[in-house]
């Protein structure tokens, strides 16, 4: 099983800017986390391996079958969550997904059990009756999720999926991508660096378009060893620091404001290494650098 | 901020969301159309406006006034049906955007809103209105027949007579999006009859068109040159085909004098379309999902108390989502077919099961009624009741924001587009069933291979508006239009279902099968187009 994305650009018709640029990337079972700044290009490149846009350019294989040419090769095998979805508001969740069971290719019997378990799942067995029209924001999160895994696909596409979901479920949610991520390929986007913390076992990270890192957890974590620095300053020099400095903590004590900053070298005379360095501290500093893994 | 800002703010907004739309520019290339054919040549195959006999047609000569006054009428007709569907989204855009909800949080007022938008939607006609009025000016100097320019002669008519009726129009689209019974389909269909019997039944009492005052002082300009014009009938609007050997007489009509009391009578026009703005203020919401009655359409995360609506926290179930086997999944035609039609049947839970027994009571009415009845009443009417089914045909997943899940399924165009295209022509032949049993059991053969034709018409017309527009509601007026005029004003050519008599022996059936295959076939490309993206 094998996803394999070949020099992928995408340009929407008015943009100057493509959304996506030479990108290319090779999956495999597991876990990706994208992460991205807005506008990174993480949902282009998710509808794009989901059939629902071509790319301009480049390829995308699915098992080796090329899917801009065949796309059912991939629909077929395929759970997707995009991040705005809608429902049909007079249908409840059982003739919802019912629906979309029908769409996915399941029938019948089987069609009604998976319900049933996706219902528990995701913790709306009680509501199932209820039109979908009357669901909270974060109810209806979990119909989407629940339509997503209703063919249990080999590839799964989850764009911000844990948005509106209470802590329990987020946490229910990454254990089941964990589950899931044994023999296929998941697809992670989120703004949320705990969940991919959590979840991922690959992280892949975009800006303006382009592809800046791919590595494991640990590996973006190394690029920022000795390069966090903490110390307390007055509050008034808070702006100050703000606009020199990557700053990504901010925390407000009595005896003053303590930052948190990463950068290249010691920004402060006073400013100390900072322990533990985070997921969030190595996205910021690739993001903002637009540097990788082994790029120095 | 002052209310005249907050109006000003509302009517601007209102104008600038319709105006840059791609939609928008087909309408403005289809109003040079309409303004080119509403000035038909000296040879040209039909006529617009003029006195005709079998041997002579009498039409004013093409000056200023002639040509100012004549596209101001058809304009002014056409576009009090047309418009209507071109602005009556303005309250909608606000709510399916959620923008509606900040509005409602601001201290602006109800009528503030609703006659804010209705200057919206004026504004947007108006600019409707001034491309028709440079395409006249062009089309004097394209005829040709008399080249100077009047330009008072040539305005007056669009801003005396055709910019009043379009505030109306205007007003009565914010009026309909505002009570709620009117909102949709419903408002869509029954403003074309509002507009199929307004005109002709105002006639007597106001002349709204203003066609009344311009045809009598044209008519009094040519019978003074030509008094036999007086046994003549007149023509005003599409009259096709200008029999062999008949001539042309022209006369000089140099237009009509404004009068005060001209003026005051489209005064009162612009003062009913206030007082219709304002009266929608009263039945305004203000995007309250509460005061709705049935299901809220907007998106429950912003418009509904989720205190009220998420169930008490629950403990999690432990469950355990077990794998799939193959033979799970096998993508039957079956499935896909029932679940269209289940979809379909869940489109108005207010009908409900009520819309089954309907369809039972006219399967039963069309057996047991007589002949006559069957094919001359309850024919026509079966193709009107399900006309709000039929027009979600295409449209759902635009309307509900499910294009990403449904076309990232495999078999969208061999399975979902067929499953929904029989799910239309299931409601034909639920509604009109009785009618074809009947038909059937008294030997009727030609009659009944008609009716299947149109049972089979009326759907692919629909799934082709819908697919490509993406909106229910040009099926919605244009059906309503085509069934009005067609099967039950015995139009030959538009009768799609064979009930004119000499329709069905004349072979328009087969004109109707021809074009089913056609609407399919686009319906199908247009499906493609958004699938395959």
């Amino acid at each position: 099983m094998s996803l394999n994305i070949q020099h992928v650009t995408k340009q929407y018709k008015g943009n100057r800017t493509p959304a996506l640029t030479d990108f290319s990337i090779d999956l495999e079972p597991g876990i990706l986390g994208l992460l991205g700044p807005n506008g990174a290009g993480k949902s282009t490149l998710m509808r794009i391996i989901a059939t629902i846009t071509k790319p301009t350019q480049g390829t995308v294989l699915w098992n080796g079958v090329d899917i801009c040419k065949k796309p059912d090769s991939i629909r077929k095998e395929l759970g997707y969550l995009p991040q705005d979805f809608g429902v049909y508001p007079n249908l409840n969740a059982d003739e919802f997904l019912m629906y979309m069971a029908a769409l996915r290719g399941v029938d019948g019997k089987a069609a009604r059990e998976r319900i049933d378990d996706l219902l528990a799942f995701v913790n709306l067995l009680e509501a199932r009756k209820r039109p979908l029209g009357e669901y909270s924001g974060g109810m209806k999160q979990r119909i989407g999720i629940a339509q997503a895994l209703l063919n249990d696909p080999q590839i799964l596409i989850v764009d911000e999926p844990t948005v509106g979901l209470d802590p329990e479920g987020r946490v229910r949610f990454r254990h089941l991508l964990a589950e899931l991520a044994g023999d296929r390929v998941v697809i992670l986007s989120t703004h949320i660096v705990s969940d991919v913390e959590a979840a991922a076992s690959d992280i892949a990270i975009l800006n303006r378009g382009s592809l800046v890192t791919r590595s494991s957890p640990e590996e973006l974590l190394r690029t920022v060893e000795g390069k966090v620095w903490e110390w307390v300053i007055h509050s008034d020099e808070l702006i100050a620091v703000k606009q020199k400095h990557l700053l990504s903590s901010v925390i407000r004590h009595s005896d003053g404001v303590h930052v948190r900053v990463v950068a290249d070298e010691r920004p402060d005379l006073e400013a100390q290494q900072g322990l533990n360095p985070t997921l969030e501290e190595a996205y910021l500093y690739c993001v903002s650098s637009n540097r990788g893994v082994g790029m120095g | 901020m002052s209310g005249l800002s907050v109006l000003f703010a509302i009517m601007r907004v209102g104008y600038l969301n319709r105006i840059r739309s791609y939609r928008f520019l087909v309408v403005l290339v289809l109003c040079i159309v309409t303004g080119y054919v509403f000035v038909p040549a000296p040879g040209a195959n039909y006529v617009t406006l003029g006195w005709g006999s079998s041997t002579v047609f009498y039409r004013g000569v093409y000056n200023s006034a002639w040509i100012g006054s004549m596209v101001a009428l058809l304009t002014g007709m056409f576009l009090a049906l047309f418009g209507f569907y071109v602005v009556n989204d303005a309250v909608k855009l606000d709510e399916t955007t959620g923008v509606g909800q900040v509005i409602a949080t601001t201290p602006m007022g109800n009528h503030i809103y609703t006659l804010g938008n209705a200057l919206g939607n004026f504004l947007v006609l108006g600019t409707m209105v001034f491309i028709v009025f440079l395409t006249a000016l062009g089309m004097q100097l394209v005829r040709g027949e008399i080249l100077s320019v009047d330009l008072w002669a040539l305005s007056t008519p669009f801003l005396v007579l055709v910019l009043p009726l379009m505030f109306l129009v205007a007003a009565v689209a914010v009026l309909f999006e505002t009570v709620t019974p009117l909102k949709g389909g419903v408002g869509n269909i029954l403003y074309v009859f509002m507009w199929l019997f307004s005109l002709p039944l105002l006639s007597e009492v106001y002349d709204l068109v203003g066609n009344n005052m311009i045809i009598s002082s044209m008519g009094a300009a040519g019978e003074a040159v030509f008094p036999e014009m007086r046994d003549v009938g007149f023509i005003l609007g599409y009259s096709w085909g200008f029999p062999e050997g008949r001539t042309l007489a022209t006369f000089t009509w140099t237009g009509i004098q404004w009068t005060f009391e001209i003026l005051r009578t489209r005064l009162v026009l612009i003062g009913v379309a206030m007082g219709i703005a304002l009266l929608a203020s009263l039945r305004f919401n203000r995007f309250d999902p509460s005061s709705e009655t049935g299901r809220p359409s907007v998106s429950p995360s912003i418009g509904i108390d989720v205190e009220n609506h998420t169930p008490p926290a629950t403990p999690l179930v432990d469950v355990e989502l077990q794998p799939l086997g193959e033979e799970a999944v096998s993508f039957g035609f079956g499935s896909m077919l029932l679940a269209e039609c289940s979809l379909m049947l869940r489109e108005f839970p207010s009908i409900g099961s009520m819309g089954l027994l309907g369809a039972a009571a006219m399967i039963i009415a069309g057996i047991v009624l007589p002949e006559g009845l069957t094919k001359g009443v309850l024919l026509p009417v079966a193709w009107l009741v399900p006309v709000l089914y039929w027009s979600r045909l295409g449209t759902r997943e635009a309307r509900h924001g499910t294009k990403q899940l449904v076309f990232s399924s495999a078999g969208v165009l061999v399975r979902q587009f067929w499953a929904m295209w029989l799910t239309g022509v299931i409601i034909s032949l639920a509604s009109g069933g009785g009618v074809m049993l009947s038909l059937g059991m008294s030997g009727d053969m030609a009659g009944l291979v008609a009716v299947i034709v149109g049972a089979l018409f009326v759907p692919s017309l629909a799934l082709f508006m819908g697919v490509w527009t993406g909106s229910s509601k040009t099926f919605e007026f244009l059906y309503t239009l085509l069934w009005y005029i067609g099967p039950m004003n015995g139009v030959m050519s538009l009768d799609f279902i064979g009930v004119v008599p000499g329709s069905v022996e004349a072979g328009v059936w087969l004109w109707y099968l021809g074009a089913t295959v056609i609407l399919v076939g686009l319906a199908f490309i247009g499906r493609k187009l958004q699938v395959q993206n």
